[in-house]
Order: C-alpha cells, then structure tokens, then sequence
C-alpha cells in the first residue's frame, strides 16, 4: 500500500456532510474560502519544491498548466481537468475548466452549483500566480455542475488583464497539453518532499484572508 | 451392460456437462422440463482460486487421514472426509467444488488408489460439492422445508450421483479393457486389482453410497455450525460476486487445475519409483498416515489464515482504497477548513454527518450483503480499523473497553491533530465519524442505538495517541 495514499472521496463527503450541515450561503463562502486557502498553500509548495517557470512559454500556458498540476496534486487523478480553454474579450480573460468526473460533488444532489470549493481553488490559484506579474482580481463561477443534473462540472475563471500585461495573442490562448508530459512533471513532483511542504506551510497559516 | 450401467449413463454425461460449464464459466438452469446453460457471474476471482487451492487441500488431508482404513484394495476406503465436501462447495461456490474434486484427486495418488477409476472419482467428488451448493439456501438449514429438500438432493440425490458415476466410469473403462494401472515414468506401478460387474455394482457402490449417505448429514451439521463464521469473515461465495477483478481469472482456474492435475500425477509417480505406492499412509504406516493429516492441518490453517480479515480488507482497499490523493492533501484542506471556521465546534457533527454518508453512499451500496451478516462488535472490531486507514490514512488499534459494549480506539498516527498542539482534544472530526459510521451501521441491522464517542486522550495535548472511546447501548 502506497504510505499515503488515500481515497479522494473522502474530500467529496466532507464536503457533501458540510452541504447539509451549513446554510447554502454559509457552505458557499466556507468552501470558496477553503479553496482559495488550499490554492494558496499548494502553490507556494509548488514554487517552493517542484513548479519552475519555463520561461519558453507564455504566462497564459503557464497558468493553464498550472491548473492541472495543482489541481491533480489537490484533488487527485479523479478531477480529470478534460477541457480547459482561454476566452478573450477585449481586456476580459477568462480560463474556462470542464471536469468531467468530479470526485468534490458526487454525494450531493442540489438545485444549484456546488463545487464552490473548486472554483475557490481556481480563482485562488490564477490569482496567486498573475500576482508575480502585476495586480488582478480574480473570480470563478461554476457555470454547470453535475450535483444539479449538468453532464460534468465547469468553471469560468475570469480576470481583466491587468494594464502592464499584453492583450493575449491567439497562438498563445490555444493550449495543446502534452498529457504525457503532465503526469511525468506531476510524477516527478511527487517524487520530491512537495506534500511535506505543503503539509507545513498549511501548519504554519493562521488567520490568512480568505 | 447391466441396467445400472445404463443408467449411470447419463447422469455420467449430466456430471461431466456440469463440471465443463460450470469450468467454462456457465450455469445451468433448469425450467420445468428444459435444461438451458446461461453466463454465470465469474466465480474466479483472486479469493476463489486461493478457495480452490485451500478446499483442495483441506479435503485431500481430509481425506488422507484415515486412508488406511481399506474397503477395496486400490479403490476406496472410509472416508468420514466426505463430509467436508458438502461444506466446501456450500461455502465457496464453484471454486470450492473444483477443490474438492481436486483434492479427491490429490488424496487418490497420496494414499496409493490412483487408478482410472480417479476420473470417476474426480467428478463424482465434484457433484458431491456442487449439488449441496446449488441446493442450499442463504442461510442455510433454517427451515424444515429446506432440511427435507437437503436430505432428499443431498443425503439421497448426491450420495447417489457420486455412486454412479464413480462406479459407472469405472465400469465403462473396464468394459472398455482398461484394465492396466497408470503408467508411471519412473517404475512399475502395482497391478489394480480388477473386480467383476457384479462387484463394482454390488459392494463398491454400495460402501460409496452408505459412506456418502451418512457423511451428507454430518456435513449438514457442519454448514449449520460453520455458516456464521464463514460469512462473518466475507468467505461466502455469494457475497463477493462482483467485488473483485475477474479479468483473467479464467486462465489462472484452468493453470491451477492443470498444475494441480499434474502434481497429483507427480506425487503418484514419485511414489511409485520411491517403491512406497500404496503404503504410505495406510494403517500400518502411521507416519504416513501424519502426513495426510499434516495436509488437513495445513488447509484449514490455509482457511483460517485467508478468514482472519484478510478478505474484507481486501474487500475494503478495493471499495475505497483507490489512494487517488496523496493523504496530505486531507491534512492542507483539512488545516484550510480550520483556518475559515476558527473555532471546531462542529467537526463532530460534521465527522458524524461524514461517517453516516461513508456508510449510505459507499459501504452499504457495495457491502450491504455481507455487512448485513457483521454484529455491532463485529464491525468495530473488525471494519473500523481498516476504513480509518483507507479514508484518513489514520492508522489506529481497536481495543476492548470497559464494558461490553464499548472500544477504546486508539490512533496512533492521526491525520487530525498530526504536529499540532493544544489544550484540549481537537480530532472530534474522528470521534464523529466513528459515530455516524457504527449509528448508520446499527440503523441499516434496524437497530436503534445510542452511540457515544468521546476522544479521551489526543496527542495534540502531549498524549501518546489519540484514543476515543466509543459505547453504544
């Protein structure tokens, strides 16, 4: 057995078992708080042990590739990140993310989206990242969800490009992710101490804004 | 040819039919009048071919054991081993009667009776396994109705089954001049004592059946006895259909019935160039004799080796041991979600609601069968541990507690409080999901329980390990 692996379904019951604990508005903001939290715990991992910038690629490949990173190291293998795309309009960027089988709301059957800590996770990650290049706000919004009937679960992850960043070129929004070499760069962050990183750095937060 | 002959025929073919379906991975179904051969559930997965392997030997040594009480030179002697065959074919399905056909075969060339007439009693072993197994129900033997139908396809339909096609191949063989012994590589083996028609229809078939008759009832009391530990440790054949990975199953059943086949021969062969053919364990030999016994030994030490938990952990780490996250992640959202509530008034109430939801979305779907069988004890003792580990990737000891009806689980690396310090507990998370697990689990038995679970020691506050004490009354 490997040391610590562990079923992901166990983050979908938590987070189910706080759906029917909290009020919907209460579960919101926690699990976008908490999402926002665990993006921000895990990248500083990421930067710290594993997650280089390779400068030959554009700052958007960059953030589209570090969404499957962190999310596969998150949420595991299970969030299959199928589809993600760049949409521009004007200086409105938006980072749209299909998942097709979602571990997060899979015990949870509700008239609305409920993967709030996922699209906290999103929003928490992109901002995070743009932040080393200049300031943006940062939203997400689960657009369709499966605990709601939706085929598969999809977040748009928006910002405005902010003044200083260039307008994106087409060539750069399309995104070809050599799968293969995703999972060897998230095999061989797995190889390092990342987790006992993030373990840490999760240990020392208290009282970050969420 | 005999009426008996004849009529051995096609209970000979019916025998053989059911024996290559049911190897091939078909049932048969019977509907008034017609027989049809319909795909079964695969019977073959990892827990059945180690089923086949152990039924094989436990019957063999069952059988070994008292091989030195002769009834027929070179054919058969008292077998109060029959006894388990019922048993092992009850409880492990097709596997367990492959076993015991192979076990049968295996006790022929240990015990010095390996002739031709070890086909026959190959499948007639078989049958002997298979009809009780069909027959049964689930549990088995509670009503009378079930007891008259056991006693009359068990006591009277096997018994008579093996009889027939035991002696009916042998005689067909011997009709057919077969009359010479197996040939073996390295020596001559000893001549086989032939018997007339009326021998092998007379006394042969007769000392099977009356062996068989009055073997059938003591394996019913067997399975009656047996049947709650079995299905307690997830050793019934029925509550692991669709469990497990069969995918190649049916190449590693048909290598283990050949490898099994050939080591038969081998020990047959061995024996005969060894010049100990026929001696070994017999009566005058009583070394040999400790051997076969050895073998029994060995099977049920086999059985209870793959009982003590192995199979439901197995069951377990299937179901929700997929470790598709690295643990820590549960300890980064974890540290996030206490960082947004501030304070943990409600991790118990959210581990008990996460424990409930385990227990109705994931185990009872899956394992309602043969979670239905477990007493409250029982799937404390026996499942918490195991659920703890795959779900928290919390390592933890279940211990007696102070009353009956009570455990001190003790956690020794807990994903909870790990590195943490504090004034008082802080895994209620744990102690909440212990609770909603054993209430959803007392609910589904319809048991109303009052379940309590209090973290007394939490190495948060300097204790060794976290223990929670769980009562239910």
């Amino acid at each position: 057995m490997r040391k610590y692996g562990m079923d992901v379904r166990i983050l979908g019951l938590l987070v189910s078992s706080d759906y029917y604990t909290y009020s919907p508005a209460e579960y919101a903001m926690m699990q976008t708080s908490i999402g926002k939290r665990c993006s921000d715990i895990i990248y500083k991992a990421l930067v710290d042990r594993g997650f280089r910038v390779d400068f030959s690629a554009t700052l958007y490949q960059i953030a589209s590739e570090l969404v499957r990173i962190a999310g596969n190291l998150m949420f595991g293998s299970e969030l299959q990140l199928s589809n993600v795309k760049y949409f521009v309009d004007r200086d409105l960027c938006s980072l749209r993310v299909v998942v097709n089988a979602c571990p997060i709301c899979k015990y949870i059957q509700s008239d609305h989206a409920v993967c709030h800590v996922v699209s906290g996770f999103l929003a928490g990650l992109v901002q995070v990242f743009l932040s080393k290049f200049a300031d943006a706000k940062v939203d997400s919004v689960e657009t369709s969800c499966i605990a709601r009937g939706d085929p598969f679960c999809s977040f748009d992850t928006k910002w405005r490009i902010p003044i200083g960043l260039p307008t994106p070129r087409i060539q750069e929004l399309e995104i070809h992710v050599d799968e293969r070499a995703l999972s060897e760069k998230v095999s061989e962050i797995l190889a390092t101490d990342f987790y006992q990183k993030a373990v840490t750095f999760a240990r020392q937060r208290r009282s970050l804004p969420g | 040819m005999n009426l008996n002959t004849l009529v051995s025929l096609p209970i000979i073919a019916f025998s053989l039919l059911t024996f290559i379906a049911e190897g091939l991975g078909y049932g048969i179904v019977f509907q008034k009048f017609r027989v049809s051969f319909v795909k079964a559930e695969p019977a073959f997965d990892w827990i059945g071919i180690q089923a086949m392997f152990l039924s094989a030997i436990v019957y063999a040594g069952s059988l070994a054991s008292t091989a030195g009480i002769t009834l027929v030179e070179g054919l058969t002697w008292l077998r109060p081993g029959n006894a388990m065959a019922p048993l092992l074919g009850y409880i492990f399905g097709i596997p367990g009667c492959v076993g015991v056909a192979l076990g049968n075969l295996l006790a022929d060339s240990f015990s010095g009776y390996y002739s031709v007439a070890s086909l026959g009693g190959f499948v007639g072993n078989f049958m002997l396994a298979y009809i009780p197994y069909r027959v049964l129900s689930d549990p088995p033997l509670r009503q009378a109705k079930e007891v008259v139908r056991y006693s009359l396809f068990v006591g009277v339909g096997s018994t008579l089954v093996s009889a027939y096609v035991i002696v009916g191949l042998l005689d067909l063989v011997s009709s057919a001049g077969i009359t010479y012994p197996i040939p073996a590589i390295g020596g001559v083996p000893p001549p086989v004592e032939v018997l007339s028609e009326g021998a092998l229809w007379g006394s042969l078939f007769t000392i099977i059946a009356t062996n068989n008759f009055v073997m059938s009832f003591m394996a019913g009391i067997l399975i009656v006895v047996s049947f709650r530990y079995f299905s307690e440790k997830g050793l019934f054949w029925r509550d692991r259909v669709g469990l497990f990975e069969t995918k190649k199953g049916r190449a590693s059943f048909l290598a283990s019935l050949l490898l099994t086949v050939v080591l038969s021969y081998a020990i047959y062969d061995l024996s005969v160039r060894l010049g100990v053919y026929g001696k070994i364990g017999r009566s005058e030999d009583y070394v040999g004799n400790l051997l076969g016994m050895l073998f029994f030994v060995v099977g049920l030490l086999g059985v209870v080796s793959v009982s003590t938990n192995s199979v439901k952990n197995r069951i377990l780490s299937i179901l929700i041991g997929s470790q598709s996250v690295d643990a820590r992640a549960l300890e980064v959202y974890l540290a996030s979600r206490r960082d947004v509530l501030e304070k943990d008034t409600l991790d118990e109430a959210t581990g008990e609601r996460l424990g409930a939801l385990l227990f109705s979305k994931v185990l009872q779907p899956n394992l309602g069968r043969l979670l239905l069988r477990a007493k409250v004890p029982n799937f404390v003792d026996d499942y918490l541990k195991h659920i703890m580990l795959h779900m928290m990737n919390s390592v933890c000891h279940v211990r007696k507690g102070p009353t009956s009806k009570s455990r001190i689980i003790s956690i020794e690396e807990c994903v909870i409080c790990k590195d943490m310090s504090s004034s008082s507990p802080v895994c209620g998370l744990i102690a909440g999901f212990s609770k909603g697990l054993i209430r959803s689990f007392a609910e589904m038995k319809g048991e109303n329980l009052a379940v309590s679970a209090v973290e007394v020691e939490c190495k948060a506050t300097g204790d060794a390990t976290c223990k929670v004490q769980l009562g239910w009354e």
